[in-house]
């Protein structure tokens, strides 16, 4: 089995190999990126926990380390899966990509070693530098999107870097107290430390990398969009992985240093600090359900449910207790594999139609039957309803906002949850179902190669909803590992201090009753089809069906309530134009002036200097 | 034999002024015959001109610091007089004469000699600036540098007063608190202006974004090491640290005040002056710590700095609207452009690293953080400038048809320079070998006087 970090070279090799490969021939050059991440999932799935690789050293007294942790294999494998999986869609959906292709499959595998190294760095600093190399790759990519993904890429990259230099901040200071980065030595001295606020800064510095990347309030605005516009196949890793880097660092901020023995309990066993990043997930779940409402754009729409799904993460990684802590590993999983399934689904849409607003589709489920299923059961992942693996961790972090009596975050939860259900219809009412538009009359299902993938990962949440002891043993080691007490599980049971929870009842049950709904279906007679004009209203026949599109202004009612909220990117805006016409101010007053004016400015320098000096 | 570092350029320049279009051809040779014979020389020599011991006499100093510094500069000659296509025709003599001027600058154990050479090398960057008719701006240049010079003859003429000499080394033993007091601010003016500090930085856009590719490659790299060079030298070694928690303000100052006013810059040349401000503000401040490991923080960063201006200048003058015809100019041009923001794999990382380490052992919590908010907003407007170089949008026909192709040495010189960026990444033992050494040479000031007033 070769070595992780020899993995990392031939990625970082294998971009050079992928360009050329694909200037000669990009499809070629797809499936080589496939076959190199599916290879690189395998060496990862038999990676032993423990194990460790010698680096480089940067600073003295810190060897740069990669090391197995249960942590960072279940965050990779995730990653892996949904990464691979985006590469085997790639290799159809790269015929059509406009321009520089070679780049884009170059820019992946840069990413993806990045993306390795993060999860099995063994110190701050090992971690920041794949953290940066993943950020850089997939920066690359970003602006081969839409017309706006160039303004997007600039407000991913400098988000990214308020969140990794503030970890950046937090890591020299470690490093300049203690003299080590290795996070075993980091926690054992952060529990020795006597200074409460220095162990607040580092959890909270250190953490804000991961608020940053997750898209966690009030560094949420770049998902919009960056997911909106990034290349669509690309807008699937985006959300369904990269975003599980942030996840990561969030979960090393609170439970690799271990946040609950750091800091004094502050409500119900969860310390202050904790409490406040949750409600920091309390926020994002807030703000990510209702803007998603608003989306017309499906893309836009998806990002800001990532919004709130990270925020969802971070609810459950904050609680740190058995059941919570779980509830939020599982969710990172969850949200993966459904984020890929959705917008791998809305690329395969796209690829057929070329556009992402939802009011210009509409019945495209006659045309691209599996796509929708994809889309089908990826939302309802999403949203949380049994039978699909979505369903296992909203419920485990219900409960532990139920044990912990959290009342008030497990309301917003709540109305996260059916915020879900609203936004995610949109899209299912606007572009699957409903009227199929005579300009998509045309269209055709993507071709195996694109749905092979994406009906993968479909089994994949059906069959993790069914039996998620996979997923449940992954997270048993890793609480193991960090000294919480495991989730008690059994067979298909899940058992928590509230009640118990059999997946294979609910299973079956929802099986059943599929089965009479069919039954049902196939007894009696079918509805008559009609066509789309065929029908009145007022009195009136129809003539001109583009009207009667009920995806504009679908939830008009709704957001009526909150049309004049303060908006976040707005707030951003203006700090940007503040610090531009500062900019500008300093430009007219100091750099662009005439020599007498540079005269002037002399002479106050060594007033100046005259007075500090006397 | 370290006195034909000067007199070689000056005296070929003289010969060749009847044969002005030949002199392209004959700069590669000069540049690599002062750099050979700088490697021949030995360190820790001193050469008295006409004989004269130290204190009476002109002495031209070889030691640590400023043999590594004289290779940096020729080896940015060297490499730029393989660049022909950007050297106007009437500018070569005047490189031969900045190439004198600066290893004079660097040399020279003399305050006053330092004044004369400083002047020489201005009056060579005033014409310099003065190519692509930006006659306004090196006025603003003149202007600025006049006064700046000035500023430092008087505060040669004081040191002279206060100490009775004028050799570096006689006035750092010599120095008393009254001497201090005052001739550390004269100085400072009078470097101020070439070594970029707000607010007399006034001149850099200007001249630097002239859309001359020498101008800023010249000015931006080699004359601002050399004057880096002599900041260290007079500062450090001369004033033993007196005077630097003025400069270090000034020097964050600097960082914050130049990286906001690129931010909003609609001219890339313009954009990367105002970063070559910030990172010669960010350098100063770094200094300004005044211990080895600063200074070799300092001298590092400004080795990866300039390394990645001399390709960032380059690119930006010579190419049009976008890449789309020079990609691999674009490759040099996005490693460099990476390597300033300090992504990691790149040279500027090992720096940025470096210098966060030494700010906080020295307990210095602000200069990180004014370090990473800098960056922050470098990152934003570097990065949008590369982004709009390789997906430009509404690129006409005909202008796709008037950008042409970069010749192959400037490709290649670009890229050899692009893979050190690289290379230094990995492996930053040469440039902090040359950092290293600079800075135990500026910071042990007696072996300096030692070496050079003989042994007392």
């Amino acid at each position: 089995m070769i070595p992780i970090s020899y993995l990392v070279l031939v990625f970082l090799f294998g971009s050079v190999v992928s360009y050329l490969i694909t200037k000669a021939n990009r499809i070629v050059g797809a499936i080589f990126n496939f076959l190199l991440t599916f290879y690189a999932l395998f060496v990862l799935w038999n990676l032993e926990i423990g194990h460790t690789e010698k680096l480089f050293s940067i600073l003295e007294g810190v060897e740069n380390t990669f090391k197995v942790s249960s942590l960072g294999k279940y965050f990779s494998i995730i990653s892996l899966i949904v990464i691979s999986l985006v590469s085997f869609f790639i290799i159809e959906w790269i015929r059509k990509k406009p321009s520089r292709p070679a780049a884009f499959n170059a820019f992946v595998l840069i990413m993806s070693a990045g993306i390795i190294g993060v999860f099995f760095s063994n110190d701050l600093l090992t971690l920041y530098i794949f953290w940066e190399i993943a950020v850089l790759g997939s920066f690359l990519i970003v602006p081969m999107g839409k017309e706006d993904s160039k303004k997007a890429a600039v407000i991913y990259v400098v988000t990214s870097a308020i969140g990794s230099y503030m970890y950046l901040f937090a890591t020299f200071s470690i490093y300049n107290k203690y003299g080590i980065l290795e996070f075993d030595q980091v926690s054992r001295f952060l529990l020795n430390e006597p200074s409460n606020l220095f162990k607040w800064f580092i959890i909270l510095f250190i953490a804000s990398a991961g608020i940053a990347k997750s898209g966690i309030f009030p560094l949420h605005t770049w998902l919009r969009i960056t997911h909106g516009n990034a290349p669509d196949a690309f807008s699937a890793i985006l959300s369904g992985q990269l975003v599980k880097m942030g996840s990561y660092v969030l979960a090393i901020s609170l439970s690799v240093f271990p946040s609950t023995k750091l800091l004094a309990s502050f409500y119900s066993g969860v310390p202050l600090l904790n409490y406040i990043l949750i409600w920091l997930g309390n926020i994002s779940i807030i703000i990510g359900t209702f803007m998603a409402i608003r989306q017309n754009d499906m893309k836009q729409l998806i990002a800001y449910s990532s919004v709130a799904n990270g925020g969802y993460i971070l609810v459950g990684l904050g609680v740190m207790n058995s059941i919570g802590y779980a509830g939020g590993l599982f969710h990172v999983f969850n949200h993966a594999i459904a984020a890929a399934m959705i917008f791998l689904s809305f690329a395969a849409v796209v690829y057929r139609t070329g556009t992402t607003k939802i009011d210009e589709m509409g019945g495209l489920i006659w045309k691209m039957p599996w796509t929708f299923v994809t889309y089908l059961v990826g939302i309802i992942s999403l949203a949380g309803i049994p039978p699909t693996s979505g369903f296992i961790s909203k419920w485990m972090i219900f409960n532990a906002l139920l044990t912990k009596g959290m009342f008030v975050t497990l309301t917003i939860t709540f109305i996260g949850s059916v915020g879900s259900f609203l936004y995610v219809f949109r899209p299912l009412a606007g572009v699957f179902l409903g009227q199929l538009k005579k300009k998509h009359y045309e269209v055709k299902e993507v071709s195996p190669v694109m749905l092979i993938p994406m009906l993968v990962l479909t089994l994949l949440t059906l069959f993790i909803g069914v039996y998620p002891k996979p997923v449940l043993d992954f997270i048993v080691s890793i609480e193991n590992s960090l000294g919480i007490k495991p989730i008690e599980y059994s067979g298909t049971i899940i058992k928590t201090s509230l009640g118990q929870w059999d997946t294979l009842t609910v299973f079956t049950m929802f099986a059943v009753g599929f089965i009479i709904a069919l039954v049902l279906y196939i007894i009696f007679p079918r509805g008559k089809k009609v066509e789309l004009t065929d029908q009145y209203t007022g009195g009136e026949y129809l003539f001109n069906y583009d009207l009667y599109h009920y995806a504009t202004g679908f939830y008009r009612f709704l957001e009526r309530l909150y049309d004049k909220h303060p908006s976040f990117e707005k707030l951003y805006g203006m700090l940007v134009s503040f610090f531009k016409s500062m900019g500008e101010i300093i430009n007219e007053l100091f750099y662009k002036v005439s020599p007498s004016g540079y005269v002037f400015w002399i002479s106050i320098v060594i007033l100046i200097l005259f007075w500090v000096r006397w | 034999m370290s006195a034909l570092l000067i007199a070689v350029p000056l005296l070929i320049a003289f010969l060749f002024v009847p044969l002005k279009n030949k002199i392209k051809y004959i700069l590669p040779f000069v540049a690599l015959f002062s750099l050979i014979l700088i490697l021949k020389l030995p360190i820790e020599q001193v050469n008295f001109l006409g004989g004269w011991k130290a204190p009476f006499g002109i002495t031209l100093v070889l030691d640590n610091s400023s043999y590594y510094s004289l290779i940096v500069v020729n080896i940015i000659f060297f490499l730029l007089s393989l660049i022909p296509q950007i050297i106007e025709k009437d500018l070569s003599l005047i490189f031969l004469i900045l190439m004198a001027s600066i290893n004079g600058l660097i040399l020279t154990g003399d305050l006053f000699n330092s004044f004369v050479f400083l002047e020489i090398t201005s009056v060579a960057a005033y014409i310099l600036s003065s190519s692509k008719r930006n006659y306004y701006g090196a006025f603003k240049y003149l202007i600025l540098g006049s006064i700046a010079g000035a500023f430092y003859l008087l505060g040669t003429l004081y040191s002279y007063i206060g100490t009775g000499s004028l050799n570096l080394a006689d006035i750092s033993k010599n120095i008393n608190s009254e001497f201090l007091a005052v001739v550390p601010i004269l100085i400072f003016i009078g470097l101020a202006v070439e070594t970029k500090i707000f607010p007399l930085a006034g001149w850099v856009p200007d001249v630097y974004a002239s859309g001359s590719a020498l101008t800023p490659a010249i000015l931006a790299t080699g004359v601002t090491f050399s004057m880096m060079y002599l900041f260290g030298r007079i500062f450090i070694t001369v004033f033993h640290g007196e005077f630097l928690n003025v400069v270090y303000i000034f020097g964050l100052i600097t960082v914050v005040v130049a990286e906001l006013s690129a931010l909003k810059q609609d001219n890339l040349l313009r954009a990367l002056s105002f970063s070559s401000i910030a990172q010669a503000g960010l350098f100063l401040s770094v200094i300004s710590m005044n211990s080895y490991e600063s200074l070799t923080a300092g001298y590092f960063h400004l080795l990866n700095d300039i390394t990645a201006k001399f390709v960032l200048f380059i690119i930006a003058a010579s190419i049009g609207k976008s890449f789309i015809k020079n990609k691999t100019t674009g490759i040099a041009f996005s490693i460099a452009s990476f390597s300033l923001i300090g992504f990691p794999l790149f040279a500027g990382f090992r720096s940025k690293l470096l210098i966060l380490k030494t700010a906080f052992l020295n307990q210095n919590y602000i200069l990180p953080i004014i370090l990473l908010f800098a960056t922050i907003i470098e990152i934003a407007y570097v990065l949008r400038w590369n982004i709009k170089l390789w997906y430009p949008d509404n690129i006409l026909p005909q202008e796709k048809e008037k950008t042409q192709k970069l010749s192959w040495n400037v490709n290649l010189i670009l890229l050899i320079v692009a893979l050190v960026i690289i290379v230094i990444g990995f492996y930053p033992d040469i440039y902090l070998k040359i950092a290293q050494n600079i800075a135990s040479g500026l910071t042990n000031y007696r072996a300096y006087v030692t070496n050079v007033l003989g042994g007392m």
